[in-house]
């Protein structure tokens, strides 16, 4: 209890730093004016503030990282109940009952329990992480690369299984993202993958221009190229109210979504969008009222909302113990860390404590933030959803180039952001979902390095990833997740002839 | 029976084609070609030490079975998820604007290639510059947005990039 106190302590005292808490709230203020903006998710807004943070020192930097997603979570979920226009997957549930709730006149109520359900479950997902960070981390510290293959392996196989749409596109993709972190030395060999005798590419292909390229180039080329409009609402919206009876009505739904995206947050390839869904069909089930649910239910804001900034919260728990992002959104974040010199994996707990701690202690600082800057200043938000795009996406095109451009004075990283960008907009075209190329693209590097270095170890015996008990079970969880779906269809199906 | 086969065949392409199953495939197949043909001269190594062409192999094995998974899906499918056609093209500029912003920043300093892609990818939003009120409008906004990112950038944040071309 002591060490968990100590810990949080050290935390606060990063977090609460003024130059840090400043961060922190620049952070959630342009997380959410950038993910307000209709189309703009999380992802992209992260990938476009990215180099906002280049300069900083990285406690600060992973503050102010942490901020950005917040808030963009939160400004998502503001363009989805006034607009209907989703900037993520996630807020596609949010914008369910919580557009109908706008159209009602109750847009203020609506945001209200979405900033309110956001911090109860953020105040929660961070104490877990607090309590379940170290011992994991020290679970972490007994792996070998033939464990962390495994989980890795896992890890894609979980996102694909997970991933919207076909499951052949997030394999294809899966695989494509895997070969792009493929490119530069090989670490074991020295010889150049995928370089082309291009010098640049001796380190591989950047991070920051794929990020870019793929979620804010390709996004907005692809936002550019249909024509789509969200139905205004009505109402008041320049404040958000809530009644404290409308509140407790609420809060039921607040903590079983909490629970829900805490649970499923943790899951290599959860997240937001499975959080979301299956919190709304959860508050569907426990209802007295499901008829109600897609036509105005507050219980279908409240839940989602909470499990979806849960799942966020918790998702950072695999990420910071283990070095393996669950999302897209932590790719970016260990992407963000590389890039400050960071390797993340269970030793930060012990080297970097006060990294840690203080991002652990931002997270909350950041939830409340998000609480004290958003509710009195949805009005201005919702005035945000009226710039014009003709003022707009030049704005961010600039602001990608300007950020390509800083990494290393390179021209080279602007044109792979355009390279990256086309790519990006041809796959979206084709209807490939361009997170699970990104968790590929940071996952497989590591993959195959622990891969490679088991096989060394064990002279060549494949045998090792099956004799360890934890690489075991990580194999084995894997392939009961590809083989359920098929024995539950072959089930189904058997089932009509049985009876 | 031969005269009608060949529009039959050329009907089914063209459908596959402009499905985004079919076409997904071609592509898939094109960059399962590529890593194959790219990793070909890089040694493949035994079980106890493994090469770097391991994975790139396996990799381009992944990617042509799930094209040739896309492909039959495409062409069994009655119909085929159609690509969406663009609502229009003007997007496309938003490449050159990059590009001139990567081959001016080096000697032309931030200041001018800001603007210059500023006002090259204002005109990839279609009715940007509909009127000679609005492009003045715009012209200005990339003026002053220019000016906004070098304070922010380059003084601000520290970031060490020349503001104006060399010399000036």
């Amino acid at each position: 209890m002591d060490g968990f106190l100590n810990n949080l302590a050290t935390g606060f005292g990063v977090a609460l730093s003024p130059e840090n808490l400043g961060f922190c709230f620049v952070g959630v203020l342009m997380g959410t004016v950038i993910g307000v903006l209709p189309g703009i998710g999380p992802v992209a807004t992260i990938a476009l503030l990215l180099p906002v943070t280049f300069s900083l020192d990285p406690a600060s930097a992973l503050i102010m990282l942490a901020g950005i997603y917040y808030g963009a979570q939160y400004g998502g979920s503001a363009a989805a109940i006034l607009l209907k226009i989703p900037g993520e997957a996630g807020s596609v549930v949010t914008a369910l009952d919580g557009h109908p709730l706008a159209l009602q006149g109750r847009a203020g109520e609506a945001l209200a329990i979405a900033a309110i359900g956001s911090f109860i479950a953020g105040t929660i997902g961070t104490l877990l992480i607090a309590v379940a960070a170290p011992p994991l981390a020290k679970v972490a510290q007994a792996f070998g690369p033939a464990e962390y293959a495994s989980l890795i392996l896992f890890g894609l196989v979980l996102a694909v299984s997970m991933a919207s749409g076909s499951r052949t596109r997030a394999v294809a993709m899966a695989a494509l993202g895997v070969a792009l972190g493929l490119a530069g030395t090989d670490v074991f060999s020295g010889a150049q993958r995928f370089t082309f005798g291009i010098p640049e590419l001796a380190d591989g292909f950047g991070f920051a221009p794929l990020a870019m390229g793929l979620f804010g180039l390709a996004e907005m080329a692809y936002a550019l190229d249909r024509k789509r409009r969200g139905e205004r609402v009505g109402g008041d919206v320049r404040r958000a109210s809530l009644t404290r009876r409308a509140l407790g009505k609420a809060m039921p739904a607040i903590l079983r979504g909490t629970g829900v995206g805490a649970i499923l947050g943790v899951l290599p390839g959860g997240g937001a969008i499975l959080s979301s869904l299956a919190s709304y069909a959860l508050e569907k089930r426990v209802s007295r009222t499901p008829e109600a649910f897609g036509h105005g239910a507050m219980e279908g804001v409240a839940g989602p909302e909470s499990a979806n900034n849960a799942g966020a919260q918790t998702s950072f728990i695999p990420m910071m113990t283990l070095g393996v992002p669950t999302n897209a959104v932590m790719a970016l974040m260990i992407g963000a860390m590389m890039i400050q010199g960071i390797q993340p994996g269970p030793l930060v707990l012990d080297t970097r404590p006060e990294l840690f701690w203080g991002m652990v202690a931002s997270m909350w600082i950041g939830n409340l933030l998000l609480l004290v800057i958003n509710l009195p200043l949805i009005g201005i938000w919702v005035r945000l959803l009226d710039v014009k795009p003709r003022y707009l996406f030049p704005a961010v095109a600039l602001f990608m180039a300007i950020g390509a451009y800083a990494i290393e004075n390179s021209w080279f990283d602007v044109v792979l952001t355009a390279f990256f960008g086309v790519l990006g907009y041809v796959l979206l075209k084709l209807r490939f979902e361009l997170s699970t190329l990104v968790l590929g693209f940071v996952l497989g590097p590591m993959l195959e390095e622990n891969f490679r270095r088991a096989l060394i170890i064990a002279k060549g015996d494949m045998a090792t990833f099956v004799e360890r008990p934890l690489s075991l079970s990580f194999i084995v969880l894997g392939i009961a997740v590809l083989a359920l779906p098929v024995i539950f269809r072959m089930m189904r199906q058997r089932a009509p002839i049985q009876s | 029976m031969t005269d009608n086969a060949a529009p039959a065949a050329r009907h089914v392409l063209v459908r596959f084609i402009r499905s985004a199953d079919g076409a997904g495939a071609i592509l898939l197949f094109l960059i399962a070609a590529f890593i194959a043909l790219a990793a070909h001269d890089l040694p493949l190594g035994r079980m106890r030490r493994p090469g770097p062409a391991i994975l790139p192999a396996v990799l381009a094995c992944v990617l042509a079975l799930s094209a040739l998974r896309l492909s039959l899906k495409a062409l069994l499918t009655p119909n085929p998820v159609a690509i969406e056609a663009p609502h229009s093209l003007s997007f496309l500029m938003l490449l050159p604007a990059f590009l001139a912003f990567a081959l001016m920043a080096d000697v032309a300093g931030l200041a001018l290639s800001s603007l210059v892609l500023l006002l090259v990818a204002g005109t990839a939003v279609p009715g940007a510059n509909a009127s000679a009120k609005r492009a003045w409008r715009f012209g200005l906004y990339a003026v002053l947005l220019s000016a906004f990112c070098v304070l922010l950038f380059a003084e601000l944040l520290g970031l060490p990039i020349a503001i104006l071309p060399e010399g000036w």
